[in-house]
Formats: C-alpha cells, structure tokens, sequence
C-alpha cells in the first residue's frame, strides 16, 4: 500500500528533501499478555531521501485514549532505523484510540505527518507504558485536527470527515489526497478559517475485501510562509463503509413478504386439524 | 294384547317392584348405619332417581342425554344444555329382565342397563340421545342389545392405545363428531364461552371432591359414604350437588370418623348403587376402604381440565386428553400406569393391601387383575381377587376370603 | 403463583438486557440467553456472540493456547459455563429476553383466540438435530475463517444469518438497521437476505407457534450438555404419574418426555426450559418438582392445579372451599 502511494506521489518530489512524508501502518503483533503492539514506518514519496540520516530530526509523539477518557498530554516514542527506513512501534494494553503525530524537518521543509486510529489491545489490566512523558506538542506546529466521529470506530469510505488545519490557513498553497488507485491527486479547496470537509469515496475492492482491511489515503496540505515550506499529512485508514450499502426498504420488503409467505403456508398447512 | 305380551307387562310390573325393593331397602341400610347423618340424604335421594326418569328430569330442568363409561366429557353436554346421565346401574332385580336375552356370562352391570331401560320403556320420558364410547365388548354391543335407534345414538370410537400420536387425534376427532352430533340433535350450536364455563363448573366439583378423597385417604369418611357421594354425581345439577358436597366436607371436618381396622386399595370392576356389598362386606371383615380406581368412585374425576389455552381448540383437547388420557380403564393397551395410582396411595397413606373386584363377566378388569397381582406381590403387597356379580348368594364366602385378608 | 412470578422475572430481565446498557447495568458476554449484543446500550451479551468471535471465540483459545488471549478466551468459556451451572434452564424460561418475546407473540395470539398451529411428533423430531446443525455451523466456520482462508465476511455467521434475534431485538432500541439488505458484497447480501428472511419467517412461525425459534435454539444445547452437573434438577416420581398428559399438553416446547418417562428421575430433556408450565398443570401430589441441591423449588400438587386453573369464584356460581 505505502509503496503504492508512493509511485503515485514520485512526480511531487523537489529538492534534497521530500515533498511528502506520511505514516504508514505496519504489521500489529499480539503479546502473550494480550497487549498490542502496532508498528508504524514513515515514509514518503521519495524514499531514498528519507533514509535515517542522522541530520534529519524526527520527533513521534502519540496519545492513547481508552475508555476512561483523555490521557494527560502527549507521550514520546523513539524512531529506530529499520532496513533504513523511519519505524517506530506502540504497544497498547486496552481498547485505545491512538492520535500520533511525527514531526521533523529537512532544509527549508518542515514536515508533520499525523494518523489516528484504533487499537485493541486485550491485556487484562494495567495502563500503556509510555516510554517518556511529554506535555503538549511543539506551540504553532502545522497540524491537522480531525473531529471525532462519534459513530464510528473505524474511518470509513463514504464517511464525511470535518478537518480543521492548525496553521495559517491562508498560506496553504494546496491542500490534496493521495490515494490508491488515483493516479492524480485530488486537490481539495481549504476554508479560510481552515475548515476542510472531505468524503473519501467507495471503493469496490475493499467491498469485497474482509470488513478489516484499510486503504490508506492521505490528505495533504502544503503551505509556505516566512520563507519556509509546511507539508502537513494526515493519514485515514479508510475501511469500507458500514452503512452506505445497507438497503432498508429492501430489506424490509423481504422480511414482510416471508412474513406473509410463512403465514400463508401455516394457515394452509399446519394449522391441523382444520374443524371449525 | 296376546299372551306373550301379557307374560311381558306382569314381569315388567313385577320385576318394577322388586327394583323398588331392591333400591328402598339399599337406601334403608344406609340409612340405619351409626355414621348416618341428614347430611347424607341429599345423596341418597339421588341414589333414588335412577328408577323415577321424569322426576330426574323435571329436577335436572334439561333435556337428558344417556351415556355409558365415563370418557364422553361432561363438560361439552353441559356446555350444550342438556343432562348427561350414567347408564350404569348396580340394579340386580333389573338384571333379571333381560337375562333371558344374554349370555349368563354377561356383564351384569350391562344386563341391568338393558333392564333399567326395559322397564322405563312405557311409562318414562326417554332420553334425547345416548353417547357410547366403545370401552368393552359389552358395550360395543350395545345397539344390539337394546335396538336403540341409531339416529339417536352416537358411537364415540374409543382409541385404545392412548400415547400415540394417531390415538390422541383419532380421539380429538371423536370430541368433535360427538359436538356435531349433540350440535344436531339438540338444535344449538356450542360456544366457547359456554364450554369454558362449563369447565369452570365442573373443575370446582373435581377441586371439591379432591377434599372428599383426601378425607377418606385420611380415614375420617367410611367408603360406602364416599361411593354414594360418587355415584349421584350428576343424578342432579351439577351446581346444587357441588354445593352439596361442601356442606358434606364441612360434615366430615366436623365429625371425622375414626378408620376402623386395616386400610384398604379397592381396585376393578364398576360398583353402583343399589349393589355396595363389597364395600360393606369389606367393612364387617374389619378393614376401610382408604383408595379406589372404581370407574364409578374415585376415577370419575381423575386428572384435571389444564387448558393450555381457552381457545375452542384448546378447551376441546384438554377435554379430550382428560377423558382419554387419564383414564385406566383396562380396555386400553398401554394402561401399565394404572398401578402408579395404587402405589401412590399405598406410599402415602395406611393401606396394607389390595382387593380386587371383578364383576363376573368383566373380562378387561379380571384380565388385568392377573397382571397387577403379579407387579403387588412382587412389590410384597397383599392382594385379594374377588370375583361376584350382584347376586347375595356368595356374601358369606366373600366374607370369609376378607376375613382371613385381613388377618395377614 | 408460579407463572405469574416468571412473568414479573422475565420482563424484569427483558428491560434490564434490552436497556441496562444504557445505566451502566452490564451482565458480560457470557450470558446463555439470546440477550442480542446488536442491540445498542444492551444490558449484557449472548455468549453465543462470544463464541464464534474472532477475538473471544474458540478458535482464538485454540490457537493461542497458553497465552493470555488463549485464556482470556477460555475464561468466556468458564463464565459461561458457571452461568449455566448456576441456573441451567432458568435462563431460557426466566430470563431469555428473545423468549420473553416469544411470549408476547403467544399471548396476542391467544388474546386474538387464534389457536396454535401444531406440528406433527415426527415433524417435531425431525426439527431436534437442527439446533445441532447450527452450533456446528457456528464453531466450523470460524475456525475456516482462522485457518482455511474463508472469507472474513463469514465472520459471527449465526448471528448474521441465522439468529433472528440479531433484526428484530434492536428494534426495541429505534434500530432498523439490522432489517437491511447489505449490498456491499455477495457474501453480505447473501448472510442479510438469510437474516431478514429467516426473521421475517419465525416472527410468523413465533405467532403461530409457541416458542417456535425455541425448537432450533443451538443455545439449548450448549446448556443441556451441562445439566448432569448442574445443582438445577428436574424430577418425576414416575411411579406415581397417572399420565394425563397435562404435562405435555401445556408444554410450550410440545416436549413429549415427561409424559412418556416411565423409569428414570431425571426429565431436564434438552429442549426444556423450565417454565414449568408442566409442573404447574400436574394434578398429582409431588410427580414433577424442580430442585436446587437438595431444595425443592416448586412441586406438582393437585390444590396448586386449583388455585392456577379455577377462576375465582363469582357471585351466583358454586362456592368451593379449599
């Protein structure tokens, strides 16, 4: 999937420093204890340039929230090099949402690359142990704020997400997605209080894939100010949708029409013996 | 009027008084006993009525329907407006009447049915229909014994197999026929609120006489008085006679006779009114009659009417079940439980052992006597089989096997 | 009297399963009683759900065995099975908050004077190994979804095709949802047009038919493999039953055991649920009681047969005393 985006994302390169740098999802691997452990690599859509140069400072930040509410602030997980490549792993104990957020920068572009999505972690007690408390993220860093859907668990093709860009909106040059099985990126318009809406649309191959499996897709904003570059990504783990193909008239129909069958067929047939 | 009919009208005439005989003097027995008390009377007029038809009618205020055996539910007849009265009689002068027709190993019970009916033929209101469940082969007989008019009899064909599917339905077919018949013979049409009521009243009867029975189970009411209670059972409304029966319970609750001498299980053949020789016999030999599976006793209300709902479905096969299912009679083939109701009163209540009445003739009832015989005396339960018919010839000898019963 | 504090019991149990969710009441995920875990702020979850769940089912113990996930599985399994322990039928008759449903079927039937369909001993025979059928469906296919690479869109599959709880529970909720087709691929809308058509078929057949889902209820099963060690206990003293067939009669489940059990005590069959309907129709002193340990919880008695089926008395009928 990554690799996808990225060739799709390759004419966007400029420079020394990628244009675009994005988290993707690793593979999840279950402990004994029943924590999970979900390993996450950066990359980007050039990805002999963003290999583990020790001059590129990367900075992952995450949050876990489970059912008891907000965990205070931000907890820092360190980026190890992985067959050259940005990697980083949280391990999770409970059912948690999982905001993370990896901040870096290379030459003039500074990058923020975002993703949030749910982890279920199945260990019998006990709070996720961070490897280091931190406080808030870095003041007037470019970021993305999606607003919690209430419905959902999953992010969902279909689904319209509400994005709030924290930054100067007026500066963004560009706000796109990168998706699979879009060749162009789509370029989306930013309100000027930098409001974003945006519905990803179906895609008939997760249809028929299993209900868990995900589509990356990746919103893109680009903004220039003061002399610097802000390229900002937000990854959805797109799931199909649950709702969308649900038909009720339809299915009302046949439950009234077996209804009446059944009945037809009872009255006829079984309620014996037929006397009065 | 030839000379033959003359012979005919003088026996009638004197066979008439020998029943009046017969009946009085049953009645003043009763009567002259220590335990009797004006609470009893009311029965034994009852006991009367078999012999004065119309005043049964004038008294019951419907038109009356015979039936034989206790599987036509009295329930649908009552529910319909109309009387069912018991055929059976326990009459041995009227026996007489008809003996010459039959066979002399007849059922007694059945020639004194076919006499009772000869000698109301002239002068008494006859019956609107008669019901026949096909019990025994006697009573299968029935129509040819008696040339009733078929138009007016109605046949219940009996299943004797009762737990199986195909015997359960063939019977709740037979309720419905006999609705359809009554429905046409009587001219109305029966509904379900009147049947449900119907139930009602009839299950206060059987709640009523659950107290009568534990009352005897307990040994506080002498057998001859529990049967003459049984045995008027519908000789009057069935309302009157229920409430009857609680000035008797609170009788007995009042004044309980002591059980007198060992307790007794009386099992087999029908015992009716006038005929109670065995259930006194029993009592000069020192024992009470404690528990009974008499067709005419205890096992007219055996089960109870549980519908599962009061549908008019659901009323007619609990009914039906009731009627069917319940009973344990030996004329049907799988009636191995008819033990379990002896052994439930021998585990719960003094009763030392078991006499068996077999009415000469009575071949389901002496058949199966062989077969519980052997499941008591393998059960280390004593068991004494009594074979006699209406006749008083034999008392003395009877008494005498009850007397050495007794003294195991 | 007994039925009127089972209907007080289950209509206690059918809110606080259907809504308790909603005050923070939850029972757990074991409860063996169709308590649908499809409806939105239930009180508590079907273990059923449990058991064919690719995180809770059978196939997680098996394939994690030894690990805390294995036996987190297992310990579903062990709730469950000291669920049943403790109260064995009871949670058919009592509390299954679908069967309380059914009931509501029955009794506007009864209100309307429709009479019950009835089906035929051998029919009725031939339907008994379908609740086998469907707990096998239930275990196979998810251990093919773990292991042989069947389709994902399998998952939970008596639930989604089958169980007729699953559309019509989350109603009492506001959901439609569940009466839907789902077109988002061929397995979906196959498992959704079983779903809808099988429910839409048993709501008849619910009408018709006393506790007519009761007949497949693969939950019976799991339960009745536990009776033998349960302190639950349903007894007849066969030696005295004079075989009436009130017991069988009134049995909503048209169970024919009692009746015909000639020898042995125990008469827990597999498809009672201990309404005791039975126990409450029997007119003979102590023939059917049900146990706890050694405590009688309630017995056959002709005065109870009385009081439950003679109406109270009215002005100008018969007046008996008991």
């Amino acid at each position: 999937m990554a690799s996808a985006v990225s060739s799709w994302a390759a004419d966007l390169v400029s420079g020394d420093c990628p244009d675009v740098v994005w988290i993707t999802c690793g593979e999840q691997s279950r402990r004994t204890d029943g924590s999970i452990t979900q390993h996450y690599w950066l990359r980007s859509n050039s990805e002999n340039r963003l290999q583990c140069f020790p001059d590129l400072q990367w900075e992952a930040y995450y949050r876990l929230t489970d059912g008891d509410g907000l965990e205070e602030g931000y907890s820092r997980a360190p980026l190890t090099c992985s067959g050259g490549v940005p990697h980083l792993e949280i391990n999770c104990r409970t059912n948690a949402r999982l905001e993370l957020t990896l901040v870096g920068h290379c030459g003039g572009k500074h990058y923020t690359a975002q993703l949030q999505h749910a982890l279920f972690g199945k260990a019998s007690a006990g709070k996720h142990a961070p490897s280091e408390r931190f406080g808030e993220l870095p003041a007037g860093l470019r970021r993305w704020n999606l607003k919690p859907s209430r419905r959902n668990t999953y992010q969902q093709t279909g689904d319209t997400y509400h994005f709030i860009y924290h930054g100067n909106a007026g500066s963004v040059e560009s706000v796109s997605v990168l998706e699979k099985g879009r060749r162009l990126p789509e370029d989306l318009s930013l309100a000027r209080d930098g409001n974003l809406v945006y519905t990803p649309a179906h895609d008939p191959h997760l249809d028929r894939s299993s209900p868990y499996e995900v589509k990356e897709t990746v919103l893109l904003a680009r903004e220039a100010a003061e002399g610097r570059e802000y390229l900002t990504t937000f990854t959805l783990l797109l799931h199909r949708s649950y709702s969308a193909h649900l038909k009720r008239l339809h299915g009302c129909l046949l439950f009234a029409g077996m209804a009446v069958l059944a009945a037809g067929f009872t009255v006829i047939f079984k309620r014996r013996p037929w006397y009065r | 009027m030839d000379d033959n009919n003359k012979r005919r009208a003088r026996l009638r005439s004197r066979v008439r008084q020998e029943v009046q005989t017969e009946y009085e003097s049953a009645r003043r027995l009763m009567e002259a006993r220590d335990d009797y008390d004006p609470v009893w009377a009311y029965f034994l007029d009852l006991l009367m009525r078999p012999m004065d038809r119309n005043g049964l009618q004038a008294a019951v205020g419907r038109p009356v329907v015979e039936h034989l055996c206790n599987q036509a539910p009295y329930e649908l007849f009552h529910a319909m407006g109309v009387h069912p009265l018991r055929m059976a009689s326990g009459c041995f002068a009227a026996g007489r009447l008809s003996a010459g027709d039959f066979p002399v190993l007849m059922c007694p019970m059945l020639k004194a049915i076919v006499g009772m009916q000869r000698l109301r033929e002239s002068s008494q209101t006859a019956p609107s229909a008669r019901v026949v469940p096909t019990t025994c082969d006697w009573v299968v007989q029935y129509q040819q014994m008696t040339d009733a008019d078929p138009e007016q009899t109605f046949f219940m064909e009996l299943p004797h197999l009762r737990e199986s599917e195909r015997g359960q339905q063939r019977w709740l077919e037979q309720a419905y026929e006999l609705v359809r018949f009554l429905e046409s013979r009587m001219g109305v049409k029966l509904k379900r609120k009147a049947l449900a009521s119907s139930v009602q009243i009839f299950m206060r009867a059987w709640q009523a006489i659950g107290r009568l029975i534990e009352q005897r189970r307990a040994g506080r009411l002498p057998a001859v008085w529990f049967m003459a209670v049984a045995n008027s059972f519908m000789l009057d409304p069935i309302e009157p006679w229920t409430e009857q029966l609680q000035r008797v319970l609170g009788h007995v609750d009042a004044h309980p006779s002591q059980a007198a001498g060992k307790g007794v299980f009386l099992a087999g053949s029908p015992i009716l009114f006038p005929n109670f020789k065995l259930p006194l016999l029993i009592e000069a030999a020192g024992m009470t009659v404690l528990g009974d599976d008499l067709c005419t006793s205890e096992r007219i209300w055996p089960g109870a009417v549980c519908p599962e709902e009061n549908s008019f479905h659901g009323l007619l096969r609990a009914l039906a079940e009731r009627y069917h299912m319940a009973c344990i009679c030996p004329t049907f083939a799988d009636n191995e439980r008819r033990i379990n109701t002896i052994l439930g009163v021998l585990q719960r209540y003094p009763v030392r052992g078991v006499v068996h009445h077999v009415l000469k003739g009575c071949h389901p009832f002496d058949i199966d006597s062989f077969r519980l015989e052997r499941q008591l005396k393998s059960a280390g339960i004593p068991f004494l089989r009594i074979e006699t018919d209406y006749v008083e010839e034999d008392n003395r000898n009877i008494a005498t096997r009850l007397e050495a019963f007794a003294e195991i | 009297m007994v039925f009127k504090l089972r209907l007080i019991v289950q209509h206690l149990f059918f809110v606080l399963l259907t809504y308790g969710g909603r005050f923070g009441f939850h029972m757990g995920f074991a409860l063996p009683c169709f308590s649908c875990p499809f409806v939105m702020g239930c009180g508590g979850s079907c273990y059923l759900l449990s058991l064919q769940g690719n995180w809770w089912g059978l196939q997680m113990a098996l394939a994690n065995w030894g690990t805390v996930m294995g036996l987190q599985a297992l310990y579903y399994l062990g709730l469950f099975v000291l669920l049943t322990l403790a109260l064995n039928k009871f949670w058919c008759g009592w509390i299954c908050p679908f069967g309380t449903l059914q009931d509501w079927f029955t009794y506007l039937r009864r209100r309307l004077g429709i009479r019950e369909a009835q089906l035929s001993w051998s029919a009725r025979d031939r339907l008994k190994p379908v609740k086998y059928i469907l707990l096998a469906y239930m275990i196979v296919v998810p251990l093919l979804i773990a292991h042989a690479g069947l389709h994902y869109d399998f998952h939970l599959p008596f639930c989604r095709s089958i169980c007729p709880a699953k559309p019509l529970m989350p109603l009492f909720a506001g959901s439609t949802r569940h009466l839907a087709l789902d077109f988002t691929n061929t397995v979906t809308l196959v498992f959704s047009i079983l779903s809808v058509a099988i429910a839409g078929g048993m709501l008849v057949g619910m009408f018709f038919k006393e506790r007519f889902f009761c007949l497949f209820c693969p939950m019976l099963v799991l339960i009745h493999l536990l009776r033998k060690i349960s302190p639950v206990r349903f007894e007849k003293e066969v030696g005295a039953c004079l075989g009436c067939g009130n017991c069988r009669r009134n049995c909503p489940m048209d169970i024919r055991d009692v009746h015909e059990q000639k020898t042995d005590k125990a008469v827990l069959s597999e498809d009672c649920m201990l309404c005791m309907t039975c126990t409450e129709s029997c007119p003979a002193d102590g023939v059917l009681s049900v146990r706890f340990f050694k405590w009688r919880l309630f017995s056959s008695s002709r005065d109870y047969v009385a009081r439950r089926f003679i109406k109270p008395h009215k002005a100008g009928s018969v007046k008996v005393k008991v």
